[in-house]
């Protein structure tokens, strides 16, 4: 608690700090509930509104996956440069100096990390709720209209089932994996944040490493190696929570991707590795 | 005296570059010890190791007695080169992080924050200082444990003639009351003022040790005048002990094989029929023994 004290006493003076979380607080909500109710299709002179989720599953899904990316691009960017701050400052020389056991010290930030993790699941966990009442609220969407939208975006015939809504907490559980998803990428970052201690090159070698992967798998798919792909740190977070299938998510036809065991315990396994080799590098380095 | 510091043969190594080498020195309590020597003679260095942000290439430390103890360093004020901060937080809650990572009560927070002068400008953000005003917010963070040993690197560097005059009359105090104090200084001056014992670095190694008052005394030389300054010289050239005898600046600077009382070289002159206008024991300033040392090694 005293390490969790500490970490906090640091980060909520920072103004970036400030900046990233307020962004956070107000785009996440414009992104996962305003932006459905104003895009909108005219299909035979009426409003449609394909991003609505049509039940509260998919209202969960969609808010988790949203919610997911957006912390990838904002609470990443508050981590890494909550830690390299401290090689800028060399605060984290004066901490050690001062007394700070430096196991402490990236015990620490690890609680730090959980601890805004935490923070941002319940805020979506919130979200959710909001969200799933105000797609709730609006018409349930005609069949007909949807099978139409459908058949022109991708050509299929479909097979549809427009039942209720559903129940507020249907699906509810997507947003552990939008813990489980999240946690994999903050270790990256905490990883690379230690390895780099600066910066802009850390976020930089951060997005960079999930583009140049996402290569290197795409290397592997087309010379037989797709076996190895889903093993990746970076395809194994994203089967944690995949990209849905729009249109199934948007029609509720079907509920979205089941749960994947498999990356689930490979996200777990890589974000343990990430925080470790993390550990070892800061116990074992000079702090100058 | 109790053992405050002892290091046994520290090394530091930078690839095959020694920035420290084979480095031993012992700190007593109570002791103002001043680590001397140019840039780059491996004085930050070697408190680096001490306190644990960098690694050591062979050798041990140890501080109170015990190797290694949990929390040792929790009982040590020490400041590194410069004031190091949150820039953005104020010197209150800079020295709230100070505090918790410290374990200390907060209380202690505006007691030394009003000791360093502080205290006005504690709810000012770090950035908003002047130099002498965060050279004292670090000296307030070293105190705030009320530690044993206070470790202060260049505790004067860049500072106008009234900041230094305040961290020495602050550092003076605090040696006042029995704290053990290291600082490491090239100005040679400083040392001087504020010391009880010294050790001298050069290229990592440490060329002497010892009490400052033991230095300012070996040079048993005096410094002499009279009427008749040829008469004076030729009388002291009959004094067994005399080693040489010079004329500078219508004065005659007569040097001694060992120690010698004023008094007692007086009685020997008068006992001669000659009385001096000036007898003078020249006291070597610590500047003097430094370069000295440095160049003969």
């Amino acid at each position: 608690m005293r390490l969790l004290k500490i970490e906090f006493k640091k980060i909520v003076g920072n103004k970036s700090f400030k900046v990233f979380s307020l962004m956070f607080l107000v785009f996440l909500p414009a992104l996962a509930i305003l932006a459905p109710l104003f895009v909108n299709f005219d299909i035979n002179g009426e409003d449609f509104y394909p991003f609505i989720p049509s039940d509260y599953e998919a209202s969960w899904y969609a808010i988790s996956f949203i919610s997911s990316w957006f912390c990838f691009f904002l609470l990443s960017f508050i981590l890494i440069y909550h830690i390299t701050n401290e090689y800028t400052y060399r605060t984290v020389r004066q901490n050690v100096i001062d007394g700070f056991n430096r196991n402490d010290y990236i015990k620490g930030k690890v609680y730090l990390m959980l601890t805004l993790l935490g923070l941002a699941t319940l805020y979506v966990f919130f979200i959710g709720i909001i969200g799933g009442l105000i797609f709730s609220s609006y018409e349930p969407k005609d069949p007909t209209m949807i099978q139409e939208f459908f058949k022109a975006m991708e050509g299929d015939e479909l097979e549809f089932d427009n039942s209720s809504f559903g129940n507020l907490f249907d699906g509810v559980e997507n947003i552990i994996r939008f813990f489980i998803q999240c946690l994999g990428g903050f270790s990256i970052a905490f990883l690379i944040a230690f390895l780099v201690k600066r910066g802009i090159l850390a976020v930089l070698i951060f997005y960079g490493y999930f583009l140049i992967e996402k290569i290197g798998g795409a290397i592997f798919y087309n010379n037989g190696m797709e076996s190895l792909v889903d093993f990746l740190p970076t395809f194994s977070f994203i089967n944690v929570l995949p990209y849905p299938s729009l249109m199934k998510l948007l029609s509720g036809i079907s509920s979205p991707e089941s749960f994947d065991w498999m990356a689930i315990g490979l996200t777990l396994l890589y974000s343990l590795a990430a925080i470790f080799l993390a550990k070892r590098l800061f116990m074992k380095r000079d702090i100058s | 005296m109790s053992t405050v510091l002892e290091i046994k043969n520290l090394t530091k190594a930078y690839g095959k570059f020694l920035a420290v080498d084979n480095l031993s020195l012992t700190v007593k309590k109570g002791n103002v010890f001043g680590i001397l020597g140019p840039n780059g003679s491996g004085k930050t260095t070697t408190l680096g190791m001490v306190l644990d942000v960098l690694n050591t290439s062979s050798g041990t430390y140890s501080w109170f007695g015990e190797e290694q103890a949990s929390n040792y360093r929790k009982k040590i004020g020490a400041i590194l080169e410069h004031p190091i901060f949150y820039p953005e937080l104020t010197g209150y809650k800079n020295l709230e992080v100070t505090a918790l990572i410290k374990e200390v009560s907060l209380e202690r927070i505006d007691e030394v924050l009003k000791r360093v002068e502080l205290f006005e400008r504690k709810d000012s953000a770090f950035n908003t200082y002047s130099l002498g005003m965060k050279q004292r917010l670090s000296l307030a963070a070293a105190l705030l444990s009320d530690p044993e040993v206070l470790v202060l690197d260049e505790p004067t560097n860049g500072l106008d003639p009234e900041g230094i005059r305040q961290m020495r009359e602050l550092i003076l105090s605090i040696a006042a009351e029995g704290k053990t104090i290291i600082i490491s200084s090239h100005i040679l001056d400083e040392i001087q003022k504020m010391c009880t014992h010294f050790g001298i670095l050069k290229n990592g190694k440490l060329l002497m040790q010892g009490a400052i008052g033991d230095l300012l005394t070996s040079k048993n030389e005096f410094s002499l005048n009279s009427q008749d300054v040829e008469q004076l010289k030729s009388c002291l050239k009959t004094h067994p002990r005399l080693s040489k005898v010079e004329n500078k600046e219508g004065k005659l600077f007569a040097t001694f094989n060992d120690t010698i009382k004023g008094s007692e070289l007086n009685q020997f002159l008068f006992e001669k029929g000659i009385v001096v206008s000036e007898l003078v024991e020249v006291k070597s300033s610590l500047e003097d023994e430094f370069l000295e040392i440095v160049k003969n090694k």
